[in-house]
């Protein structure tokens, strides 16, 4: 899952959030700018100077929100988030990305809703920082940018607590913010705007963007629940085991197919040797079972198979790594 | 003091609210303005022998935005 996820919440960065944050942080950091051009020029007379306060101020944001992420991740994970509340925070996000699709695409005015308005004293607080002219102000700038995120970083503030991992929730909003920093850059550097049109075109591929992320997260969401995609039944001429054993590895489960007897008690052996992400939170949604089995150990989990002949899906946390427990 | 409600277009997310909201209140003679995002509406509380409905129009116009009164 991680790969191309990530991909896709960096170009979702580079794209929609790039653009729907601009709107109030690049202002803010063009005023910035501004302020400062305004009294270093009558010192020093030198002007497009603007790279070092640009930077260090999407360096802070960076961090800022690399922080927030973790803080996120943690939250998902301190809350002891159990199954059926991570695929219904799954859900969540899924929607929330399709509302703010929708909205980005002006689909219909009850979409504006899906964008969360931080609370007054918080945008009064950035927009008092902006009007500092000091050499810290572009960090402290950009470091206040979390207090007054835009609707797609929120959806990708979500993405972060559904992980329930810090690490994980981290990763995701770095890569996030450091998609939106070149554009961030760029306007910032040369105080431009984009054209009506162009803003109009860029919007649309963002939202279709967000609309194929929000696919993909369903799809994990989905299998979460316990429903299976390719339900062939068990296949024939199976041996069955009372201690089978999966290992993790870096890209799936292996094996991917375990049998064991209806009714029986199962002893399931995990080794994780080179697994790292939600592939080391071994989920059978059916059971309600999930256990987490960090980089390099090993764990068991017992359980009792279902009555039922048939087929069970086990997965990672977010439905992505999967695999299929045969019943006969 | 007197309070007017404005319709805005061309929002585009709740940040464009924060700008707005920030752009008045340094206004001489606005004592306080609330936009909300969802509804479209800026609601300003202003001193009429300071500024006038039209000028403030002005000012949400200035930075890249419509209104009109409500």
């Amino acid at each position: 899952m991680q790969e191309i996820n990530l991909f896709a919440i960096f170009i979702t960065g580079l794209v929609t959030g790039g653009l729907t944050c601009l709107a109030v942080q690049g202002g803010l950091l063009t005023s910035m700018i501004a302020q400062r051009e305004s009294t270093i020029a009558s010192v020093t007379n030198a002007k497009g100077q603007n790279a070092v306060p640009i930077l260090s101020f999407l360096f802070a944001k960076l961090i800022a929100y690399t922080f927030l992420g973790f803080l996120l991740g943690w939250l998902g994970a301190v809350v002891q988030l159990s199954l059926s509340i991570k695929v219904f925070l799954q859900f969540a996000v899924v929607v929330f990305m399709l509302g703010t699709a929708m909205n980005i695409l002006n689909v219909h005015p009850i979409f504006r809703y899906f964008v969360i308005q931080p609370p007054r004293f918080l945008t009064r607080l950035v927009r008092r920082q902006s009007k500092r002219t000091d050499l810290f102000a572009p960090m402290f700038l950009g470091a206040f940018t979390v207090f007054i995120p835009c609707g797609t970083t929120q959806a990708m503030m979500a993405l972060a607590i559904a992980t329930g991992n810090p690490i994980i929730g981290a990763t995701i909003l770095f890569v996030f913010i450091l998609g939106t920093s070149p554009l961030f850059f760029i306007l910032g550097y040369f105080a431009s705007k984009l054209g009506e049109k162009l803003h109009n075109q860029f919007m649309q591929f963002a939202a279709v963007t967000l609309i194929l992320l929000a696919a993909y997260n369903f799809y994990g969401a989905l299998a979460l629940t316990g429903y299976s995609f390719s339900d062939k039944g068990p296949q024939q001429n199976l041996v069955a085991s009372d201690t089978p054993t999966i290992s993790i590895n870096e890209f799936g489960y292996s094996p991917n197919a375990i049998t064991v007897k209806a009714n029986s008690d199962v002893s399931l052996r995990l080794d994780n040797k080179n697994g790292s992400g939600c592939i080391q939170a071994f989920t059978i949604p059916a059971l309600g079972i999930q256990k987490i089995v960090p980089l390099g150990s090993s764990a068991t989990v017992t359980f009792r198979a279902p009555n039922q002949k048939g087929t069970m899906p086990f997965m990672c946390s977010m439905g992505m790594y999967r695999g299929v427990i045969n019943i006969i | 003091m007197r309070t007017q409600r404005f319709k805005i277009d061309g929002m585009h997310c709740s940040s464009c609210a924060m700008n707005i909201d920030g752009e008045l209140e340094d206004t001489k003679g606005v004592k306080e303005s609330k936009t909300s995002y969802a509804k479209m509406i800026t609601e300003v509380v202003y001193d009429e022998s300071l500024i006038s409905d039209k000028k403030i129009i002005e000012i949400v116009k200035n930075i890249g935005y419509s209104a009109s009164t409500t």
